[in-house]
Parts: C-alpha cells; structure tokens; sequence
C-alpha cells in the first residue's frame, strides 16, 4: 500500500481516524478564534472557510469512526 | 461575546487533547458518549457560534470602513450636511453599528448572500487591486430599501408631495421614480464641497 493510500480514511483504524480528526477540528477552532479576534476582510475570507472545512473534516472523521464501531 | 467563544475554545480544545490521547483505551459506552459529545457535538455547536459572531462583526461600519475607498464614505456619516446617509446616520434611524449594511442589502429574497459575494469581490479589489476610478453602486438604489421602514409611516404616506398627484405613491412603490431623484445626495463628502 502507497503512503498517500495508507492515509485514505478507509485504510485507517478508528482510533488513527479519531486522532486525524481531533487534530482537524483543534485545527479548525484556532483559525477560527483568529477570526473572532482579527475583523481585517481579508483574514475571514480565507480562514472562515478553512476552520469550517477543518472542523466538518474532523466531525466527519469521527462519525465515520462512531459508525464503523468507535 | 467574544470571550465566551475564546474561553469556549479553549475548553474545546483541552477536551480534543485528552480525548486524542484516550481514545485508544475507550471501551465503556460513557466514554464513547463522551466522545460523542466532545468530538461530535461541541465542535458544531462553537463553529455555529463563531461564524454567526463573525458575521455579525462584517455588518458593523468599522468593518466596512476598514477598506481605504469607503473610509470617505464612513466619514459622510458625520457630515453637518443634510445629506441622506448623514441624517439616518445622526437621528438614529438605523441601527448604528450597522448602518452601512442595514441600508446597502436589499430586503429581497438572498439579499444577504449577494451583498456577501459582492463582499468576496470588494476584498478583490482592495487587496488586489481591479478597480480604478470613482466607485458606482452594482445597480440603482432601491425604492423597496427605504419603504421597508418609511413605506407605512405617517408622515410618508400623509407628506403632500408624496400624494401630487395621488397616484405618485404607486409610482414609488413600484420603483418608476427613485426616492433619490428628490432625497439626494445620498452622501455627502467634504472633500467634494
């Protein structure tokens, strides 16, 4: 199996898919702190998008993981 | 406001840690439901938090403001002269904080969403330049903008050149004049005067 394939969520346990996502979501929440700091118009543009991604990727992780038997 | 998501955050954030480190050794169904709602729940909750604060800060006028070519315009708020945006600006008939916004997003259906891709396109230009020359609204004002507050008030509907002729009211309810053919100018600059 390839490194970038072994990353593939579907190659990954639930305890490896429940660390990459909490990783994501403390992720997520500190850019977007940034945001709640920071008004400057182009800081929101790019990192309200990104925390949300980083945040949804982590709860999306670990519901994948709840439902394969977390 | 801004606290309570920084301190919420931060609490987040511990739990993730701890969380990240037991994960391995969860078996009981109390600490999968902590899990659940640390990793699932929480989370959510704050994101809607944050961006809903967030998008409350992009409606206040320093926000708007905060962009080189609308400082002027911020400035026109507190011009002495009888000037549209000036006059609602100083007696107080709009919100404040959020004057520009309350005026300059139609009160139509997904107004709010295209003054926010509108907003992507300023951010554009003000940080990459794209723009040259006097700035122009994307299309003429409004009429249903001001009747959302003035189109059933007294002293709109009884003020006598709004009713000569009387079937001038219809006409600006319709948008065939524009508001700003007589109530201009918008704003007022002092460096133009």
């Amino acid at each position: 199996m390839s490194r970038l394939a072994a990353l593939m969520p579907w190659n990954c346990t639930d305890y490896e898919l429940v660390r990459c996502g909490t990783i994501a979501e403390i992720a997520g929440i500190v850019l977007l702190v940034i945001t709640v700091l920071v008004h400057n118009p182009l800081l929101l543009v790019i990192l309200i998008p990104l925390g949300s991604i980083l945040i949804l990727l982590g709860w999306i992780a670990w519901v994948w993981a709840f439902v394969r038997g977390f | 406001m801004t606290w309570i998501l920084i301190l919420g955050a931060i609490a987040i954030i511990v739990l993730l840690l701890v969380l990240r480190r037991t994960a391995k050794a969860m078996a009981t169904r109390q600490e999968r439901l902590l899990a659940l709602v640390v990793m699932g729940i929480l989370p959510i909750f704050w994101l809607g938090g944050a961006v809903q604060y967030t998008d409350g800060a992009m409606k206040k006028v320093e926000f708007c403001t905060s962009c080189h070519v609308m400082e002027r315009y911020g400035e026109s708020l507190h011009a002495d002269e009888d000037a549209l945006a000036a006059t609602h600006f100083q007696n107080n008939r709009v919100d404040r904080e959020n004057a520009c916004y309350v005026c300059h997003t139609s009160y139509v259906a997904f107004g709010g969403v295209k003054a926010k891709i509108r907003g992507l396109r300023h951010v554009q230009a003000q940080y990459l330049g794209g723009h040259e020359g006097e700035i122009a609204l994307y299309e003429p004002y409004s009429n249903s903008d001001c009747l959302r507050c003035h189109g059933d008030a007294r002293s709109f509907l009884e003020q006598e050149w709004h009713n000569d002729p009387p079937e001038f009211l219809d006409e600006l309810r319709a948008g065939d004049v524009s508001c700003l053919e007589c109530h201009e100018p918008a704003h007022y600059f002092e460096d133009e005067s």
